[in-house]
């Protein structure tokens, strides 16, 4: 309990962030334009590669106030080896060049025996697998000068040794780390489809009371599959995700994760409203 | 003592004086008088250093002049997204962003093998290359990029622009041109000065060797001065500059975000950093309007794919005069081919 209080702490101890929008190259003309934007996040990986002409409209954000959380996807914490020490680094020099007061990481494996899988691949639930990802975040968590917001991925497939379901697994892991939970209600909603659950049923069985922020994106359906690409409008259906969350606790931020096919911008702008709608939040697009 | 030397007393004879060049003693780079006194009684040195001077501190002085002519602003007020691109890459550039422009209002389609057809009805807003383009394509159907620049209404749009921009003080008109030339003009006299001097030279068997190098360097100076007989001007460039400040946000378009920025910035994106983030888009278009021959005159060069060109500023542009026809295909700027102003 007395953790928890800790966690919670950290939680409280977070800036209001509202709702935000990940930053990429192609919209850095839109979020610049959202005037009431207090926070965005930056692909922690790309910090690295950003020659100044790109960087500098990040650093005008930062400079305007706005929180950049550096969201890394390379760390493969649940690999079975250690975490590099070198990704540690580059998580770290990205949070203090964006001097951001959290960074983010997902609970799945990218590489494993030396192979690149190239994308987020789910980790088996089993305790064998959570020893290991314990063990990576620990390691990582020496280092980091700032809290480590962790969030479960959508996968298009579970393990057949899993022995935890996804909201206790995650559960455990983040107790076991006091890590902050970077709940993302698309990824919830594609997981309980794809799986034929009740995303509202899943997603109160998260522990919503370590939530740093919340993730918010669109999907569409393939061959029976929910994926969730990141590409498309945000359905209702995961609107109805975020009144829930903020039902039953209270985040710092709500945040749109939009990787390509860009709409018009009033389009845009209207999700960025629609969020800020069912999250209780105000408007930043001004 | 000079054995090898030969001297001419009758006429000049060219093969003879180009053997005494490539004779090793002759051109020994030592100056000497001999016994008949220096060339116009200038002593070899003497010549060398006043040539010199003559002739650089002539470069400064036309460039003095230059800039001196040149108001530091022009008037960028209410400037076209096609006058923006003719400004950095000239005609190619001007007609990929109308055609982006059109494409981007849902005025224009095209499919994989080029072929244009317009759609909608033109806003009142259209500028007067799109008006020329969308006009051209709405009145027949199957028509290619390639095509239009051959087109009368096109290409009067076109070269509409050059004087448009030369009124706004961006880019140098037919008198400013004129004017300029004309003093290029003095640098070959001295180029012409040095010539002379150096057959006298060579007809009295002088050492000529440092004489031959500063007439190369005087004659890339006069080839400097007449690559920027035109082009963008000292206020043009400062507009760009200030552009690709301003619209810095565009740089990294790519075609996943056209749809997110208004038409007249996603014209402005093709037209300040290339053609790269529409490729994407509509890759036809694009290589279609690379390949079209659209340098009839004026301008050259420009409008390379893929480039974000990075005229931002300092250098002039070349315009290659008037009559000129230089190819094109160079990066942003400059004359492509090489064989300007000559």
């Amino acid at each position: 309990m007395v953790v928890v209080a800790a966690v919670e702490a950290v939680v409280a101890n977070l800036p209001e962030l509202g709702v935000g929008i990940g930053w990429r190259p192609d919209i850095a003309g839109f979020v610049a334009e959202l005037s009431g934007l207090r926070f965005c996040e930056l692909i922690a990986e790309q910090v690295h590669s950003m020659d100044d002409s790109l960087f500098h409209h990040v650093r005008a954000l930062i400079d305007r106030g706005v929180s950049v959380i550096p969201h890394g996807v390379t760390l493969s914490l649940g690999s079975a080896e250690p975490v590099l020490a070198e990704r540690i680094s580059h998580l770290i020099d990205a949070a203090q060049r964006c001097r951001s007061p959290l960074v983010s990481e997902h609970i799945a494996f990218v590489r494993a025996g030396g192979l690149e899988a190239g994308h987020l691949l789910p980790i088996p639930r089993t305790k064998e697998a959570l020893k290991a990802i314990v063990a990576n975040i620990h390691l990582a968590q020496q280092s980091l000068p700032v809290p480590l917001a962790l969030e479960p991925i959508a996968a298009l497939f579970d393990w057949p040794e899993d022995e935890f379901a996804e909201p206790d697994f995650v559960t455990e892991i983040l107790e076991r780390t006091d890590c902050l939970l970077l709940l993302d209600v698309a990824n919830v909603y594609a997981n309980a489809r794809n799986r034929g659950q009740d995303p509202e049923l899943v997603l109160s069985r998260f522990p919503l009371e370590r939530i740093a922020y919340v993730h918010v994106a669109g999907g569409s359906e393939v061959d029976g599959l929910y994926h969730d690409t990141h590409t498309d409008a945000v359905p209702s259906d995961v609107l109805d995700l975020v009144r829930l969350v903020v039902e039953q606790a209270r985040p710092a931020g709500f945040l749109l994760e939009r990787d390509g096919n860009y709409p018009d911008s009033m389009v845009l702008r209207a999700e960025l409203d629609a969020i800020a709608g069912a999250a209780s939040m105000p408007l930043v697009t001004g | 003592m000079r054995s090898h030397a030969i001297r001419f007393t009758n006429s000049l004879d060219l093969p003879r004086a180009i053997e005494n060049l490539s004779n090793l003693e002759f051109m020994s780079p030592v100056l000497h008088a001999d016994a008949q006194g220096p060339t116009w009684g200038i002593t070899g040195e003497q010549f060398l250093v006043g040539y010199l001077l003559l002739a650089v501190v002539t470069f400064v002085l036309i460039q003095i002049w230059r800039l001196s002519k040149q108001p530091k602003t022009g008037d960028t007020h209410g400037l076209m997204s096609t006058e923006v691109a003719y400004l950095v890459g000239g005609k190619k550039r001007a007609v990929l962003a109308a055609l982006v422009s059109l494409r981007h209002q849902g005025l224009l389609e095209s499919n994989s093998h080029g072929i244009l057809t317009a759609r909608g009805k033109l806003p009142s807003s259209a500028e007067p290359l799109e008006v020329a383009i969308w006009e051209i394509i709405s009145r027949k159907e199957r028509r290619r990029v390639r095509e239009l620049v051959f087109m009368v209404s096109v290409r009067r749009a076109l070269s509409a622009l050059e004087p448009a921009l030369a009124k706004r003080g961006l880019w140098f008109g037919p008198n400013e041109r004129k004017d300029r030339r004309r003093h290029a003009l003095l640098m070959n006299l001295i180029l012409a000065f040095g010539v002379v001097r150096l057959i006298a030279g060579l007809m009295a068997s002088r050492p000529v060797l440092y004489l031959i190098f500063e007439l190369f360097l005087v004659a890339a100076l006069s080839f400097v001065l007449f690559l920027t007989v035109g082009g963008r001007t000292r206020a043009g460039s400062a507009y760009l500059a200030s552009a690709h400040r301003r619209y810095a946000h565009l740089r990294h378009l790519s075609a996943a975000g056209h749809s997110l920025y208004s038409a007249r910035e996603a014209t402005l994106a093709v037209g300040l950093f290339g053609a790269a983030a529409f490729v994407a888009v509509d890759p036809t278009i694009v290589e279609d309007a690379q390949l079209s021959s659209v340098n009839s005159s004026g301008y050259v060069g420009g409008g390379s794919t893929g480039s974000s060109s990075g005229d931002s500023g300092g250098s002039t542009s070349s315009g290659c005069g008037s009559s000129s026809s230089c190819g094109g295909g160079g990066g942003g700027g400059g004359c492509g081919g090489g064989g300007c102003g000559g």
